[in-house]
Order: C-alpha cells, then sequence, then structure tokens
C-alpha cells in the first residue's frame, strides 16, 4: 500500500474502565482543537486489535495515546517510541496492557508494515476498574497531554 | 499402552475465552474426558428485563465482540416476530449483507489465526508472520474488506449501530456500495488462494457420526430466519426451539449443554453445509469438492474446511446482493412499525459463524421486555464436543501425551468455540499419569 504522508494520532483503551479511557477521550477532545494542524488524523481505535494494523499501515508517523502502567505517580505522562518499547522487553513490562495492541504491533512490524515512525504518550493510570470516569490525577493530565501531542504534530507537519 | 494418562490443559490458546480440557486414563480405562467451562455467567437475559425494546440489539450485541452484529440481528428479529413488523426487502439485503461481513471476519480470523499455525507447525500467528508473511498478509487483508463491509452498512462492525427495529437508522450511498463491489471482486483471488492453501493441509481422519442443526430455507443457503433443521430429518418452527436446545446443566460448565434427540448435536458451519450445501454457489460448491468435503460429513476437524467453503459463498453472495442494491437504488426509508399489545412473544434466529443463535423475548404492552431467553451456539455444541473427545481419546492412547494434547486442542478449536458468549471456555487437564 502507498504511504501518504501523513500523520495519525490513535487513541486505544476502554472507556469503562476508568482510566483506561484517557487515550479515548483525548482523542475526542483532540479532534475538536483549534491548533491541529491539516494533514493529522485522529481516530479512536477503542480495543481494537489486529485491525490496527491495517488502520496504521498507510502512514508515516502513528502517535499512539494510551493508559500505561509504567510505575510512575497517577497522571504522569511519558513519550516514548516503539523501539524504546521494545528495548524494554518486547512491550511486555511496559504492561501496555491492551496485548491485542502490543500483539498488532509485534505483528505489524514483523509483516513489515508497521508505519516508519511510531510515537507512544503513555499515561500512568490511578485505576483500571470498572467506571466511567477519570480519576482526578489522570483527569488533570489531560490539559498537559492534549497540548504535548499538539506541540508533537505541529513540530514537524 | 500407557496405564495412567493426565492431560490437564488449564485454559485452551486460541479459541475465545477461558475452558480446560481434562482427560483422566486410569488402569487403561477412560475415566474422565471432558471440556470444563469455567467463566462466569453474564446474565444478559436478566440486564434486559424492564428495558425498552429499542434497547435489546444494543445491549445484547455486547454478549459478542466478534458476532455483535449476529447477535443484534438475532434480537431484532425476535423483537420484530414479537412486534409483528414487516421489513422491508431493502432491510433484508442490507441486514444480508452487513451479516455476511461478520461471517467472513469470524471465519478469516479463526481459519487463518486460529487453526493454520497447528498445521503449519507454528504456536502462533506472530510466528506465522515470520515463516509465512505473506499468509498472514492476504488474511489481513481480507479481514480488512470485511469490517469496511460491516462498516459501510451498519455504522461499525463491532457493535452495530445503525440497525435498528424495523431498519436502519444510516444508509451507505449506491456509490459506497459500488466501491465496496470493487474490492469484493479484487478480493476473489485472496479467496481462491485460502481454498488452495486449506485444500493442502492434512485434517484429521477422526470421525464420529452425531446430529447437525441449523437453520433451513427452501431454495436459500440463507443465515437469517427461515427453519430449525435436523439431519436426523427433523423440521421445526422457529417458535419451537426449546425442543431442539433442551437446555440443562453440566456440573463441569458454567456454560448450559444443550440436546435435541440425541445425548447431543453440532451447530456451525459443519451442520451448514451438510444441511445445506445444494444451494452454496457454485464456487463454494467446487471449494468444498477441492477441501474433501462431501455431505453428510462426520469429521469435526473439516468444521474449519467448511468455514472456508463458507467464504466463499459469503463473497459470493456479498457481491450478488450489491448488484441487486446498486441496482435498486438506496431509498432512505423509515423503519417499519411496531405494533404493541399484551405480553407478546418472539423468537429470532441466525445461524451466525459459530452456528445456530435464538434470542426469545417477551415484550408488554409498554414496550418494556418482560422475559428474554437467549441460546448461544457454543452451548449448544459443548456437550457435542465432550463425546468427541471421549471417542478420540481411546484411539490415541499410544500417542505421547503432548501429541494427544495437540490432537484434543485442535479438535475444541475445530468448533471455534466462543467461550465468554456461551457462559455462560480452554485448558487440556490430563489427571493420571
Amino acid at each position: 500500500m502507498d504511504r501518504h504522508p501523513t500523520t495519525l494520532i490513535l487513541g486505544t483503551g476502554n472507556p469503562l474502565m476508568g482510566d483506561d479511557a484517557v487515550g479515548v477521550i483525548a482523542v475526542q477532545r483532540l479532534r475538536e482543537h483549534p491548533a491541529l494542524p491539516p494533514g493529522v488524523d485522529v481516530v479512536d481505535g477503542g480495543t481494537d486489535g489486529l485491525g490496527l494494523i491495517p488502520l496504521m499501515e498507510p502512514y508515516g508517523r502513528v502517535i499512539l495515546v494510551d493508559a500505561v502502567p509504567m510505575g510512575l505517580s497517577p497522571g504522569a505522562i511519558r513519550r516514548f517510541t516503539w523501539d524504546d518499547a521494545r528495548l524494554v522487553g518486547h512491550g511486555r513490562s511496559l504492561s501496555l496492557h491492551q496485548t491485542d495492541l502490543t500483539d498488532a504491533l509485534i505483528l505489524a512490524e514483523t509483516l513489515g508494515c508497521l508505519p516508519p515512525e511510531v510515537v507512544f504518550y503513555g499515561v500512568q493510570p490511578h485505576t483500571m476498574e470498572w467506571d466511567q470516569s477519570l480519576s482526578p490525577a489522570v483527569e488533570r493530565a489531560l490539559s498537559p497531554l492534549i497540548e504535548a501531542l499538539i506541540a508533537e504534530v505541529r513540530s514537524e507537519s | 499402552m500407557p496405564e495412567n494418562i493426565k492431560v490437564n490443559v488449564h485454559h485452551v490458546t486460541r479459541v475465545e475465552g477461558h475452558g480446560n480440557i481434562v482427560v483422566d486414563v486410569r488402569d487403561g480405562t477412560l475415566e474422565k474426558c471432558e471440556l470444563q467451562i469455567v467463566e462466569t455467567p453474564r446474565f444478559f437475559e436478566a440486564m434486559l428485563r424492564g428495558r425498552p425494546y429499542q434497547q435489546a440489539s444494543h445491549i445484547t450485541s455486547r454478549i459478542c465482540g466478534i458476532c455483535a452484529v449476529g447477535h443484534a440481528t438475532a434480537s431484532l428479529r425476535a423483537t420484530e416476530r414479537a412486534l409483528q413488523v414487516q421489513l422491508s426487502e431493502q432491510t433484508k439485503l442490507l441486514r444480508r449483507l452487513a451479516f455476511h461481513g461478520e461471517i467472513l471476519d469470524s471465519h478469516i480470523l479463526h481459519v487463518y489465526m486460529l487453526v493454520a499455525p497447528d498445521f503449519l507447525g507454528v504456536g502462533s500467528v506472530i510466528p506465522l508472520a515470520t515463516s509465512h508473511p505473506d499468509i498472514v498478509k492476504r488474511a489481513l487483508r481480507m479481514k480488512k474488506f470485511s469490517g469496511d463491509l460491516c462498516q459501510t452498512i451498519v455504522g461499525r462492525h463491532t457493535h452495530p449501530i445503525a440497525m435498528t427495529v424495523g431498519g436502519f437508522t444510516h444508509f451507505a450511498t449506491v456509490q459506497e456500495l459500488v466501491e465496496l463491489r470493487e474490492r469484493a471482486e479484487a478480493l476473489i483471488a485472496d479467496v481462491d488462494a485460502t481454498v488452495e492453501l486449506f485444500g493442502t493441509l492434512p485434517w484429521p481422519a477422526f470421525e464420529r457420526e452425531t446430529e447437525f442443526i441449523a437453520l433451513v430455507q427452501p431454495d436459500d443457503y440463507g443465515l437469517i430466519d427461515g427453519k430449525i433443521g435436523s439431519s436426523d430429518g427433523y423440521e421445526l418452527e422457529l417458535d419451537d426451539y426449546r425442543q431442539v436446545t433442551n437446555e440443562r446443566l453440566a456440573p463441569h460448565s458454567t456454560a448450559k449443554h444443550a440436546a435435541f434427540n440425541r445425548d447431543s448435536y453440532m451447530v456451525g458451519a459443519l451442520a451448514r453445509y451438510n444441511l445445506k450445501h445444494q444451494h452454496l454457489s457454485p464456487r463454494a460448491k467446487a471449494a468444498a469438492a477441492h477441501l474433501g468435503l462431501s455431505a453428510p460429513c462426520y469429521r469435526p476437524y473439516l468444521n474449519s474446511a467448511a468455514q472456508v467453503v463458507e467464504i466463499v459463498h459469503c463473497i459470493d453472495d456479498v457481491i450478488q446482493v450489491l448488484d441487486t442494491l446498486i441496482e435498486r437504488g438506496i431509498e432512505r426509508e423509515d423503519p417499519a412499525p411496531v405494533t404493541l399489545s399484551p405480553h407478546a412473544r418472539g423468537v429470532g434466529a441466525c445461524d451466525v459463524p459459530r452456528g445456530i443463535l435464538f434470542h426469545e423475548y417477551q415484550i408488554g404492552e409498554d414496550g418494556l421486555i418482560e422475559e428474554a431467553n437467549c441460546v448461544i451456539p457454543t452451548g449448544q455444541n459443548l456437550a457435542n464436543i465432550d463425546r468427541d473427545m471421549r471417542a478420540l481419546v481411546p484411539s490415541i492412547l499410544t500417542e505421547p501425551e503432548e501429541q494427544i494434547t495437540l490432537k484434543l486442542e485442535m479438535l475444541v478449536r475445530a468448533y471455534d468455540p466462543c467461550i465468554s458468549c456461551s457462559t455462560h471456555f480452554l485448558n487440556v487437564e490430563f489427571t493420571g499419569k
């Protein structure tokens, strides 16, 4: 498939599982953000797994936003790349909790269809239990998270 | 032959949900051989009581992330039959398209990602991607088409949003249908390659005669509505489904077992093939011959081959239905009206990827659901899987334990069980050595 030169911001997670919703809520807010530059697609990936491979494939750059248990304080935001994630033990030690997403990324890489640039914005969750609201710490992280994502896509677009 | 064998697969992999296979042979006698279902019940039927009928299809589609269109369709049909709704031809055609999209998606996932690794000597799809990247890429291409088909017709694949009681709330444009038609046509090369690949696999020869149950229609390989057909010669109205399913509790399973005239029956692609192969598309019939299927077929491992045949049939039917819709044009019609009456009952049935699915609702004059019952295909297959395992194990006792385990796991996988749905499942547990 031909790659087109756009960026995909892909938020993943389950909005019924407390802080796991952070990626999905972030992309919902980003869509309406006035500073979002053209040429950037913003997609709610939900809890999809293998279906994310063909979704990501056409893009030159994919920015994944998700709750990632990293052993930091709740609401802490970390930017890392797929190479960083793999170096820390094939994604597992980062506990992307969505094993489907990790499997999809590994499969895409094995098949040679992973976009050239894959960046993660991980947010440390406080709880990932049945709940439809974010914890206060993760709620407070949304604003700086969205600003960081806007800065990321504006830096090279 | 070893006197004592214990197989204990605690959580069988590459099936949907959690189940264990337990085999216990003592002094050469098979003492225990069962598929234990260990997931918690989910209480969807109780959840529906007291809710407006309009919510039923959206709630019950959540029973399954794979068969969401199937559950929504069975739910809508139950509601529509209770509320005397007459569907337009366009609604029937659009639902058929979405339904085929889901059958394709589910079958492609099962045969390529879950079944093929066993035959190609790899543990999962990840090493398969290293050893056979073209196969995995093909599977993903086909899966993408089926997902996009669902998305175009019903808004999204998982948990369809555009299907409603009496019709649709969103309509694809003719231009979108034309584009799907082109993509479906282009996918035929991948479909043919799928038949070629699965035609080369060494399907285990094990067979056991059993009863097959599927929806039957006079002139069609129809998957929505119809009558309940049995390979033992019975044909029942949908309203009489409880006479067929006879759900009962089994101590080793949180999912109920089912039995009709015998102590078990089989549903799914092989059952459908056995009961209505004459209505397959010509290309699907040729695929069946290539895959070594001929009716009646009593080899449960070939359920996966029958799924490949249905992939061919569904693509052919998708093209045909798209042609019809493109020619007719799409009318943005309102949903057909309902008629509320006291304690109205309706049964909806469709043949989802894993077999025949029943929903039954009683709806009050106020439009609130008074009672609900859902009978899921995997539950109906469980008793038959147990009996297959009991017939298979004595014939393979001389083989190494890993071989026994693999063959049992492959047998369970051939049924493509969806344990989360039926718990209302997989690990093999050999106990005894």
